[in-house]
């Protein structure tokens, strides 16, 4: 089934997540402040639309369509602002499914629905536990 | 007065300040920054806590009294930390009272309609700048919420003198809250005649400052 998301961050994991869905047949619109980043990103993703610009910012997420998504990605390195987007997504877009990236695991307990978070990930968290499970199937 | 327990978050020009005027008025006050060189701003006089840390991290949060606190201000220079901090305050800790800083006006509106009270000084300072330099006689007592409406005190225009306190209002706009005769003060009524030396309280939007002058003008 055909989906709309928007992802903030085209770093690593946001371009990965991009090419991964617009190859699948996805819409996907990208944000970052970043045009370089963008620019790298169109290379790899060439479906996915970009916008510049600074996702705190209301009128940003409003010219990325973001009240049409079915998911936002907010994948910066940066926890405040992961924490700020994901709240003006669910509290003025409505975005049925947000998803934040959690930079420092001290900052885990945050990433909840009071701050407009469905689903949190710590990349620290997710690695210790591949390592942990590889270790014990040894 | 009620002492009220207050975490400050950032210790910054804005958050020292406040910190201080807090502490000096005899609250509770725990400021948060994560440069420990931000302390040195609070004057010598500052009876409460320095909690030097990052306030999203839970433990630095609890240090400063979070959970008991009554009220709670972000005044670090990053709109989006300041909503952050607002935000876990008010949904995680129940904190009544908020107050955030936030530079950019087009955003404050967003955060006021979370219920958050917000001050953007760009928006204030230009109307207050604004008000000092084109209604320069009419100077604030005090101003309520974020500056939307301004307390100001005038003398009564002779062209007033015997005419009822209701011609001075205009609906939204301008009200008489007091009228001070002989150096005592009122609540006016209805029909109630101004003379001339009365001084008039009037609380008035700060979008019509301009209907005021009228009313000294005539």
């Amino acid at each position: 089934m055909y989906m709309f998301t928007v992802i903030v961050g085209a770093g690593g994991a946001g371009v990965y997540l991009a090419s991964r869905l617009s190859s699948e047949g996805h819409k996907v619109t990208v944000i970052d402040i970043d045009a370089d980043a963008l620019k790298e990103l169109t290379k790899k993703a060439p479906e996915a639309s970009t916008i510049i610009g600074d996702a705190s910012r209301i009128e940003v997420l409003r010219r990325a369509g973001l009240e049409k998504a079915k998911t936002l990605a907010v994948l910066t390195g940066d926890d405040d602002r992961n924490l700020s987007i994901a709240m003006l997504a669910k509290n003025e877009f409505h975005v049925p499914r947000v998803i934040a990236r959690i930079n420092d695991p001290k900052h885990e307990w945050l990433f909840d629905r009071h701050t407009g978070v469905d689903y949190g990930f710590s990349q620290d968290a997710l690695l210790v536990e591949a390592v942990l499970q590889a270790i014990q199937t040894v | 007065m009620n002492e009220i327990n207050v975490v400050v978050v950032g210790c910054g020009r804005v958050g020292s300040h406040l910190a201080d005027l807090l502490s000096s008025e005899g609250h509770r006050v725990a400021v948060i920054d994560k440069d420990p060189k931000a302390f040195r701003r609070l004057s010598t006089g500052f009876k409460g806590i320095r909690i030097q840390g990052d306030a999203l991290d839970r433990e630095i949060l609890y240090q400063a009294g979070i959970q008991g606190a009554d009220a709670l201000a972000a005044a670090t220079d990053s709109d989006s930390l300041n909503a952050t901090i607002a935000i876990i305050a008010k949904n995680k800790f129940r904190v009544p009272k908020l107050a955030i800083r936030v530079f950019d006006p087009s955003d404050a509106e967003i955060y006021r309609r979370l219920g958050i009270l917000t001050v953007s000084p760009t928006e204030w300072g230009a109307s207050l700048m604004k008000d000092m330099l084109v209604h320069p006689e009419l100077h604030s007592k005090l101003t309520i919420g974020s500056g939307e409406v301004q307390i100001i005190e005038l003398a009564v225009p002779p062209a007033l003198a015997g005419r009822p306190v209701e011609d001075v209002n205009v609906p939204r706009e301008v009200m008489t809250v007091a009228v001070t005769r002989q150096g005592k003060a009122v609540v006016p009524y209805q029909g109630m005649l101004l003379q001339d030396g009365d001084i008039l309280t009037l609380a008035v939007s700060a979008t019509a400052m301009s209907r005021v002058e009228e009313l000294l003008s005539h």
